[in-house]
């Protein structure tokens, strides 16, 4: 979920900078606060059973950014909600238009894609090129997190914050953040692999 | 606490589209404008996926699980490459190995080296060696800057009387010769230290070298380096003169050696790889009827390949192309 608008991205730089600056008048601030909605967009349409989750978000934002000038004047509140309420539409209009073969988020598919095959070759190359991505400790934090197996997986866990002197919490926390660096750069690899 | 369970139950029965519409509405919102949601959020997508992938969730969320995460390409693929991390990480867990088992496939010399340049002791020593090699380097760049100023001196002494200008001239050569060598040990220091960075860098994953004291900031005349070159006829690229320049290296002194002193004066053209022209003197004198000196602003030289092509300048002025002159700017 890198930043930056992806295809159908058509807004002028101009329009651009007009919703960072809606967003916080601080332009740092301003593009923190983009990625985290953006990111944030693309994770509940992900969940809403949207395959194209991150273009959905990017026609989400331009949307925004085009009323950006009147939303200045009247709406009060946090911008985020404001783009949840657009995304709701955009999300709605997307699957009304949806080809009717492609199957309905919500059913429940008794016979999903099979995820138990071997790893492929990019597969298992990505891996090690995404591990290796990750300075030593935190790959070595990461591959230690899934040592544990069974029952054993909770003590394990356990074991290692009381190493660290953090909380479990703490370190489900470090993890998520590791793992979710380390899918993200999966994704990218494996894209381009396929590319 | 009990409102973080109810929280992590609440984003788990999202997760497994459990909720209703407007409890999902709900959800949702809050996702957008709760740091702390949207954390748990992510924790509990990855016990779910963790869960899914150990065999650990019931029939029942395991077939919603499979609903909601392995039709949408993202989450699949999120629950691939985890499965993926698991296994290699199950392959590669540390065993107690006994005089008769093999070492572990998957361990590589790699493996060996990172862990072996992570120990505390082996940083350190390589801190050690950084400095010592620092040390080293700063000593012969005061030796070299010492003899250039004697080599200096004793050139301002060249129009003493003939007696002792042989003696002169055979002391000029003899320090020019020690100078050189000089150089070129302060380059082989220099490369030396750089190797020893890139080691310690690669040691510590890419983070900061460790903290080693700077060397002495070098003083306006240390930041001047000087090189000799030799004509180079036709040589390939393969014999360029290397030449390695600190930072603050503000002048570099090219010593262009002349094979016979036939002119009184001559033209250089300082030339990169691309044959583009980025320096011309052209009234330089023969140093001694043995060389001659183009001073480069150390600016105009970033790593590549460059050429000087030498002209003698005849007594009608016109120039005459003699020799050229090549070296290589490293890193």
């Amino acid at each position: 979920m890198s930043s930056g608008p992806r295809k159908g991205w058509d807004l002028t730089q101009e329009a651009f900078d007009d919703l960072l600056a809606w967003l916080n008048p601080d332009r740092e601030q301003a593009a923190k606060k983009y990625e985290l909605i953006r990111e944030r967009l693309i994770k509940i349409l992900m969940h809403r059973g949207c395959p194209t989750a991150e273009d959905l978000a990017d026609k989400t934002i331009n949307q925004v950014a085009r009323k950006v000038g009147e939303l200045k004047t009247y709406y009060e509140g946090d911008p985020a909600l404001y783009f949840y309420g657009v995304a709701r539409n955009v999300f709605s209009d997307y699957f009304r238009s949806r080809p009717a073969e492609v199957p309905i988020l919500t059913q429940v598919i008794s016979a999903p894609p099979d995820t138990d095959a071997d790893e492929s070759e990019p597969e298992h190359k990505c891996l090690e090129k995404c591990l290796d991505e990750l300075h030593p400790p935190d790959r070595e934090l990461l591959l230690e997190y899934y040592r544990g197996e069974g029952g054993a997986k909770i003590e394990h866990h356990k074991e290692m914050a009381r190493q660290r002197e953090i909380s479990l919490n703490a370190l489900r926390i470090l993890v998520c953040r590791l793992r979710s660096r380390f899918k993200e750069c999966m994704r990218e690899c494996l894209e381009t692999e396929a590319a | 606490m009990s409102s973080q369970i109810e929280s992590n139950e609440l984003i788990k029965r999202y997760l497994l589209g459990e909720l209703s519409e407007q409890e999902r509405e709900q959800v949702e919102q809050r996702l957008m404008s709760e740091d702390d949601l949207y954390q748990q959020l992510l924790l509990a997508e990855d016990d779910l996926i963790d869960d899914y992938i150990s065999g650990a969730l019931s029939e029942r969320d395991r077939a919603k699980f499979g609903g909601r995460f392995l039709h949408v390409p993202e989450l699949r693929q999120d629950v691939q490459s985890v499965k993926a991390l698991r296994q290699y990480a199950l392959q590669r867990a540390p065993q107690v190995h006994t005089r008769d088992s093999p070492a572990p496939a998957h361990f590589s010399l790699f493996d060996w080296f990172g862990k072996f340049f992570m120990l505390p002791a082996v940083g350190a020593t390589l801190a050690g060696m950084l400095l010592a090699t620092v040390m080293v380097v700063a000593w012969f760049a005061a030796q070299n800057s010492r003899l250039r100023g004697q080599v200096e001196q004793l050139q301002a002494q060249q129009p003493a009387p003939p007696a002792s200008q042989q003696g002169l001239q055979e002391q000029l050569a003899s320090e020019r010769v020690r100078n050189e060598q000089l150089s070129a040990e302060l380059l082989r220091q220099q490369e030396l230290l750089a190797e020893e960075s890139r080691k310690l860098q690669q040691a510590q994953g890419q983070r900061p070298p460790a903290p080693a004291p700077a060397p002495e900031p070098r003083s306006r005349a240390n930041a001047v380096f000087a090189f000799t070159l030799t004509s180079g006829g036709i040589r390939g690229p393969g014999q360029f003169k290397k030449i390695s320049l600190p930072p603050e290296t503000r002048e570099v002194r090219l010593r262009l050696d002349l094979a016979t002193a036939e002119y009184s004066s001559y033209r250089a053209v300082l030339q990169n790889s691309d044959g583009q022209d980025l320096l011309t003197e052209r009234r330089l004198p023969a140093g001694g009827g043995k060389f001659v000196q183009l001073n480069v602003p150390a600016k105009l030289l970033k790593r590549g390949d460059y050429q000087v092509l030498l002209s003698g300048v005849n007594p009608s002025g016109e120039a005459e192309e003699i020799d050229n002159y090549y070296f290589r700017v490293l890193p």
